[in-house]
């Protein structure tokens, strides 16, 4: 015999009425991520022309490269909000179906 | 070999909804009722023994990829050939694949495609057709053990997956990438594992801990994701990949990046000319094959695929894939069944060959568009 004898399942039937209620929406816009939230607006050490601020969430200096962003844009959406230390959104962009 | 053409159940629609399967029509009808392939015992026997048989191929296949580090073929990053290697080396666990065949009955199955990390029409195949043969022809017998496969599968894997949870993720809003990953869960929880769903955009990198997290904060320790690797890694959260990758144990592992690109076939050519299942494919025209199929190395659901016959093309589809380079395999012709032409999906389960499910199109070319029609033994 090929044939399975027997088929439970617990969680699938269920699908269609936990589906058919409230659909998220995904923005259209991206998202920018934030490299280090907790960060403060902080001064730069010395530059060759003296100190500047700049605000640790979008970015940081660097003494040799200078200043530079940090975080990223994202398409992949989150609809959660949690601790400062976690980002989210940081999969699921590049496509909106998987099937193979 | 034989299409037979049968009555719809009345409440065909109820009846697969009542069992979870709702993506049942989507861009017109996909389960299709109105007809089954009936096979004989000795043809499922060679469908077995070919999935059986390929599966070893695939793995030695892999395993000369790594030996002779032939990544540039596949245009994966270098970073992130280490993730492959580790997963490779230690073993990492895998849970199902699906070949897809040209098979008529008559000539041996010649393998299109393996799709080794994100198939799909799992559960139509494991549960939807099965409950079509309890329902019409329930002293039948189909190719089918799936179901059982996977519990007993997730029970086998339980002392190789990190301790914790297993989490299970997919994109939102797609009803049939979610019932796919939604069934895998239910035979983990029924083989006795704790498993929680997170949407793959919900996943949250820890950067204290240097782990991902779900939404309640708890590190992933072990996930499995409808989601191709090709395109975690070249995401925002890809390079956290590679940062202590021991904390998460990924289902599908990271070797499957190898057996799901398109570049694995002219690979498992060289290595097994003229296997009986397999069909001449080549990195480009080198032989110049007059009757050739030109495929994208990552090309999912048929996109930018073209079929040549004396040299000329006869039927091609459009698509976003290509950039990353295409393989010329032999043209087979998918055989032709009241004017359908069935493509055999046939299931590997850890590493046993498990069953099949059949997508049919009236086109050369198997697309989104294809209908999933049931199978018996007779």
């Amino acid at each position: 015999m090929k044939k399975s004898k027997v088929v439970n399942l617990v969680l699938v039937a269920g699908l269609l009425t936990a589906c058919s209620g409230h659909k998220e929406q995904k923005p259209n816009s991206r998202l920018f991520v934030r490299g280090d939230s907790a960060s403060q607006y902080t001064r730069s050490p010395h530059t060759g022309m003296g100190h500047f601020f700049y605000f640790g969430p979008f970015g940081n200096y660097h003494p040799y490269y200078g200043y530079r962003h940090s975080g990223y844009e994202s398409s992949g959406f989150s609809s959660k909000a949690g601790s400062a230390h976690i980002s989210r959104g940081g999969f699921g962009s590049s496509g909106v179906h998987v099937g193979s | 070999m034989e299409r037979i053409n049968c009555e719809v159940r009345s409440n065909w629609k109820q009846k697969v909804e009542e069992i979870g399967f709702g993506f049942h029509t989507m861009d017109g009808a996909y389960w299709d009722e109105t007809a089954y392939y009936q096979f004989s015992m000795d043809e499922v026997d060679v469908l077995e023994k070919a999935t059986a048989e390929l599966f070893e191929r695939c793995l030695q296949a892999v395993q000369h990829v790594i030996d002779n580090k032939l990544y540039p073929l596949f245009q994966i990053d270098s970073k992130f050939i280490p993730l492959i290697e580790t997963s490779w080396e230690n073993d990492a666990p895998s849970i199902y694949g699906r070949f897809d065949f040209v098979y008529d009955g008559i000539h041996p199955p010649k393998m299109l495609e393996f799709n080794a990390d994100t198939p799909t029409s799992l559960f139509e195949a494991g549960v939807v057709q099965w409950h079509w043969l309890e329902d019409l022809m329930p002293g039948y017998d189909q190719f089918n053990s799936i179901h059982e496969k996977l519990v007993a599968y997730w029970k086998y894997l339980i002392p190789y997956l990190n301790p914790g949870t297993l989490h299970f993720t997919c994109l939102k809003d797609n009803l049939e990438d979610l019932t796919t990953v939604e069934y895998l869960r239910d035979c983990a929880i029924q083989a006795g594992l704790t498993t929680e769903f997170i949407y793959l955009e919900e996943i949250g990198w820890n950067r204290y801990a240097l782990a991902f997290s779900d939404e309640k904060e708890a590190n992933i320790t072990n996930i499995f994701k409808l989601y191709p690797w090709e395109w975690l890694v070249r995401e925002e959260f890809g390079e956290n990949l590679l940062i202590a990758p021991e904390r998460t144990c990924w289902i599908e592992p990271a070797w499957k990046m190898l057996l799901s690109n398109k570049a694995i076939l002219p690979i498992l050519w060289q290595l097994f000319p003229h296997h009986p299942n397999l069909l001449a494919a080549y990195f480009d025209n080198t032989y110049l094959m007059n009757d050739y199929v030109k495929k994208p190395k990552l090309s999912r659901e048929g996109e930018n695929v073209s079929i040549f016959r004396q040299g000329q093309m006869i039927a091609g589809t459009s698509g976003s894939y290509g950039a990353e380079g295409y393989i010329i395999q032999e043209y087979s012709p998918l055989p032709l069944f009241d004017g359908n032409y069935p493509v055999i999906g046939s299931w590997v389960i850890g590493c046993e060959p498990a069953g099949i499910g059949i997508r049919e199109t009236k086109t050369l070319i198997t697309d989104n568009l294809s209908r999933f029609i049931p199978h018996v033994i007779e």
